[in-house]
């Protein structure tokens, strides 16, 4: 039965990504002539109609279209316009780049936030306090603004840490701190909510009333009952997470996906853009079925319901 | 408060059709009572009392009225280079209008005007983003909640194709295909960040639908249209409002962005983000130039969120008193 559910979720995801394929191409044909726009008029008008027809613009656009799925479902973006690379091959590329900062930060952050939060929730005292005003902090300060200040702060004026560009083990230290930032406020307060609310449910009275040990009680059964509707969370936020390193990239010079996308987009780089916004919605997808699955799979409760 | 007979209804019914999706809260009352209680002047004072709240709502006030009254109050010219001035330091000693307060940039524009004229842009797009989000977003949730067939499976995935591609990569497209520009970014906000309001209204429609005073205006022959406006709209409001104040910092912050990024507003027009993005050349010698416009950026931000939490917690209260 639970298989069903899930069966029904993967359909639906389908067709999310179906309609994804959809937007990309029609967004990218939207503004008229592909050709005009890649060559920008700089060309002999009889190599633009060449090219037109070389990549098939001629044909009607239902035509493109479907050449456009059937390219895509094998995994066929087109080449860069600007590298002639195969579009997926850049993106795959660039994406384990982007990686080396998007799983330290999010692991971090994990370690970080979900006991902080629990804390909070639990004990209202100081820790509780700094919990809640680094959450306001982090929440409020843009990732972009973030960034320049450590830049500032560490970079400038104590010249204590690289600012830009790959390298040694220094120069994740800023990019990865700021990629953090406002994931953590986020999951320390949902955390806290969580933990606050699961306190007041009846099973924890009962564990109280038969004598367990509080550390006990906290652990088994609020910690483990308050961390299923955040793995949901997190399931969707592993695409915002790597939406938000563009900006972390932009500002670090990490020339992970997020540079890429943003100079495809200033050079009017289609493939790139479209193989990119794929990828995108893929991972997302994935992940959110990925905690649709985790989800049952540690509930009981759910397994059996559904 | 609540003697009108459509509360009497509503109360009486106390939920028990709802399918359980909606918080306990919506549950409570019914439609007249709830602008009552929303403008409640009590209301309005318990919102202001929390310092923090009323500090946020200077904030919000103070960028708000200089948005609109801007041409009126700032001297410097906010676009117009100035050489002889370039890259002067920050000058709080001397009344506003002679010197420049926050400095001047590169070029030697005044920072304070520009942040000033940039809150503009940063707000009109925040409020108005937001507000056409809203509207899109509720047609088509309650759409989706009260026709549940095919209609509603569409709408709903469409809503989930914004979360599959989110709005920061779908603007870098956009900025591909039409270049950057103010009026993009504008239809952009309002039609790809409904998602978030199809599904409240969705969720709030499907637990109202069923309920008494719905099915007694269906009785006495009201048409669906005015049964959704008149019964089904009124529970949505104060969620609303609360998700409507998140998502207008969001969206300022996204427009911070893409600015920073060098896709979002044309230069030389100001912007918080591009200002931000220039004055990190700057860092060693000038570091007001970055940042200034950051803390603006990030008091609005916490204003929104600081007023938006509050909203919550006061609309709250007031549902289960």
């Amino acid at each position: 039965m639970a298989g069903a559910v899930l069966a029904r979720r993967a359909i639906q995801a389908f067709i999310v990504l179906f309609l994804l394929v959809t937007t990309l191409f029609f967004v990218s044909r939207m503004s008229g002539d592909p050709v005009v726009m890649l060559t920008e008029g700089a060309i002999d008008p009889e190599d633009v109609e060449a090219l037109r027809e070389a990549y098939g613009f001629n044909d009607p656009i239902v035509v493109q279209y479907v050449r456009f799925l059937g390219e895509i479902a094998q995994g066929d973006f087109g080449d860069s316009v600007r590298t002639f690379q195969p579009a997926r091959d850049l993106v795959i590329q660039r994406i384990q780049v982007s990686l080396q900062l998007v799983i330290p930060a999010k692991i971090l952050v994990i370690a970080i936030a979900l006991p902080l939060g629990s804390v909070a929730a639990v004990k209202r005292g100081a820790i509780g306090a700094f919990a809640m005003i680094m959450a306001v902090i982090f929440q409020s300060v843009p990732s972009f603004f973030l960034g320049v200040l450590y830049i500032f702060l560490f970079g400038v004026t104590l010249g204590w840490l690289p600012v830009f560009g790959t390298g040694g083990f220094e120069n994740y230290i800023l990019p990865v701190a700021t990629l953090m930032g406002y994931p953590l406020a986020r999951y320390t307060r949902l955390m806290r909510a969580q933990v606050s609310e699961t306190l007041t449910q009846e099973f924890v009275r009962t564990a109280r009333a038969k004598g367990l040990a509080e550390t006990k009680v906290i652990r088994k059964h609020v910690m483990r009952n308050s961390l299923l509707p955040i793995i949901t969370v997190m399931g969707v936020d592993i695409g915002t997470l790597v939406g938000s390193a563009i900006i972390v990239e932009a500002v670090f010079a990490w020339p992970g996906f997020g540079t890429l996308v943003v100079e495809a987009a200033k050079t009017r780089d289609y493939p790139v853009i479209q193989a990119a916004g794929f990828t995108i919605g893929l991972l997302v997808l994935t992940g959110s079925l990925v905690a649709d699955f985790a989800y049952g799979l540690i509930d009981p409760r759910i397994r059996r319901k559904s | 408060m609540a003697n009108s007979p459509i509360d009497m209804v509503g109360g009486a019914g106390g939920g028990g059709a709802a399918a359980g999706a909606a918080p306990e809260a919506f549950q409570v009352a019914a439609a007249r009572s709830r602008w009552d209680r929303l403008w409640n002047h009590r209301m309005v004072v318990g919102f202001v009392r929390y310092p923090p709240a009323a500090f946020a709502l200077v904030i919000v006030v103070f960028f708000v009225s200089m948005a609109m009254l801007g041409p009126y109050v700032i001297t410097w010219d906010p676009d117009k280079p100035d050489l002889r001035s370039a890259l002067q330091g920050p000058d709080f000693g001397i009344a506003v209008n002679s010197q420049h307060v926050l400095g001047t940039d590169s070029v030697g524009r005044d920072v304070f005007t520009r942040i000033l004229v940039g809150g503009r842009v940063s707000i009109l797009l925040g409020v108005v983003g937001a507000t056409g989000a809203a509207t899109i977003g509720v047609i088509l949730g309650m759409t989706a909640g009260w026709n549940r067939g095919l209609i509603g499976a569409i709408i709903m995935r469409w809503a989930d194709l914004q979360i599959a591609l989110p709005l920061l990569l779908m603007a870098l497209t956009i900025a591909a295909v039409f270049g950057p520009g103010l009026h993009i970014l504008l239809i952009l906000f309002a039609v790809w960040f409904w998602g978030p309001y199809a599904r409240i209204s969705e969720g709030l429609t499907l637990s109202v639908k069923n309920r008494e005073f719905v099915e007694a205006a269906r009785t006495i022959g009201a048409a669906p249209p005015r049964i959704v406006a008149r019964h089904v709209f009124p529970h949505l409001i104060s969620p609303l409002l609360v998700l409507w104040s998140f998502s207008a910092a969001i969206l300022i912050i996204i427009e911070a962005s893409l600015s920073f990024l060098g896709v979002g507003i044309p230069p030389p027009t100001a912007s918080w983000g591009s200002m931000l993005s220039e004055g990190r050349q700057f860092l060693h010698r000038a570091s007001w130039l970055a940042i200034y416009p950051g803390l603006a950026i990030s008091l609005t931000v916490w204003s929104i969120n600081t007023l938006g939490d509050r909203l919550r917690d006061v609309v709250d209260r007031r549902q289960y008193l």
